[in-house]
């Protein structure tokens, strides 16, 4: 399980990368980052929304009601801020994690 | 077969819709949104084999408490927050504007039986006791209303906000009648400078007044009285009538979706 701040931090850039592949909606992000990540990330689900509530505010993401298959729902598409954002995103975390690979690499003795 | 289950789930929903949509920072879109949401986990739920029953708990405890939900939507939606407690603060001020000369009236009236007091100070300190004691008994009585009676009021603000502007009106017309009365009363009492009271009986907010007065004088061409100066009154009520109907239609915005 990933911590609460670890969660928090990594939301927008995931919805961000997954809305890179196309459109989707809430439960579908929800679903697609449970299954991404074998059931170790579980987002308390209400909470994915107001985090998609403010991409959209700040234009990172865009928003359509549609109905599929009988239901109407609320799709979400990625924006060119977006994708800026995301490319800002993935130098962070790409740092943090080669950091943390190099160090990691001999594996620590535990004696 | 299976037996019939107690459980409603439209009703359910309804229950859950409602909780939800209590909080100001929470819009019907987003209500919405977040049903679609329950609705695709609970049949999900379902095709694991659980009832309706337990799948919409399961369901409903999967999106989050309301409490936290609230919180998190108040963050990014304060100016909704904040709308909707000015729109409470505003509504508290008209209910205050009705109230308060009804309370005046009665003081007037508890002034006047008691003549018999010889000291005419404590006949003023008895007139306000009285006024004070209506004003406060009026408002628990709307407050245990609100308290008991929250359905049936919920239902009858619903209906009255169909009609803002009409409503509007007959607030304005409640809150003239009462100042004016008020004012009769306490001309007719203390013979002061209020038999005018049809044109200076409207007090609402003070830029309110202000703007009719400089209408009025400007209209009338600083004449006491005559047509000019009726019709500059009456037609200065129309902004604030405007404003009333405006903030009744951000009430029914507010309210209405159920």
């Amino acid at each position: 399980m990933l911590s609460k701040e670890l969660v928090a931090a990594s939301t927008v850039p995931l919805v961000l990368s997954i809305l890179r592949q196309g459109e989707s909606y809430g439960y579908e992000l929800i679903q697609r980052t449970h299954d991404l990540s074998d059931g170790k990330v579980q987002w308390s689900e209400g909470m994915l929304y107001p985090v998609l509530h403010w991409m959209e505010n700040e234009g990172l993401i865009e928003s359509e009601w549609r109905a599929d298959s009988g239901r109407r729902r609320k799709y979400y598409r990625i924006r060119s801020e977006g994708r800026k954002a995301l490319m800002a995103e993935k130098d962070q975390w790409t740092t943090v994690n080669s950091m943390l690979t190099k160090l990691w690499k001999p594996l620590p003795r535990l004696t | 077969m299976e037996a019939p289950s107690p459980f409603n789930l439209k009703q359910a929903l309804l229950n859950w819709r409602e909780a939800l949509g209590a909080s100001p920072a929470i819009a019907a879109q987003t209500l919405d949104e977040l049903e679609t949401h329950l609705l695709g986990s609970l049949e999900a739920l379902r095709a694991k084999g659980l009832s309706e029953e337990e799948a919409f708990y399961v369901a409903a405890r999967r999106v989050g408490p309301v409490a936290t939900l609230s919180r998190e939507f108040a963050k990014i939606n304060a100016l909704s927050v904040w709308s909707d407690r000015a729109l409470w603060a505003l509504l508290g001020m008209l209910f205050l504007l009705i109230l308060i000369p009804l309370s005046d009236l009665t003081g007037f009236f508890a002034e006047a039986a008691a003549q018999f007091v010889p000291l005419p100070y404590l006949r003023a300190v008895i007139g306000t006791v009285v006024a004070v004691a209506t004003e406060a008994g009026l408002a628990i009585g709307v407050f245990r209303l609100c308290r008991t009676r929250t359905k049936a009021l919920g239902s009858f603000f619903q209906r009255v906000l169909r009609h803002p502007y009409l409503t509007g009106l007959a607030l304005f017309a409640l809150m003239q009648v009462a100042w004016s009365t008020e004012n009769i009363v306490r001309g007719a009492t203390f013979g002061s400078h209020h038999d005018h009271a049809m044109l200076t009986g409207f007090r609402l907010l003070p830029v309110w007044n202000y703007t009719r007065i400089f209408v009025i004088s400007v209209a009338s061409g600083h004449r006491p009285f005559g047509f000019g100066r009726f019709m500059a009154s009456v037609l200065s009520l129309l902004p604030a009538f405007l404003l009333v109907g405006t903030l009744l239609l951000l009430a029914r915005r507010r309210w209405s979706r159920a």
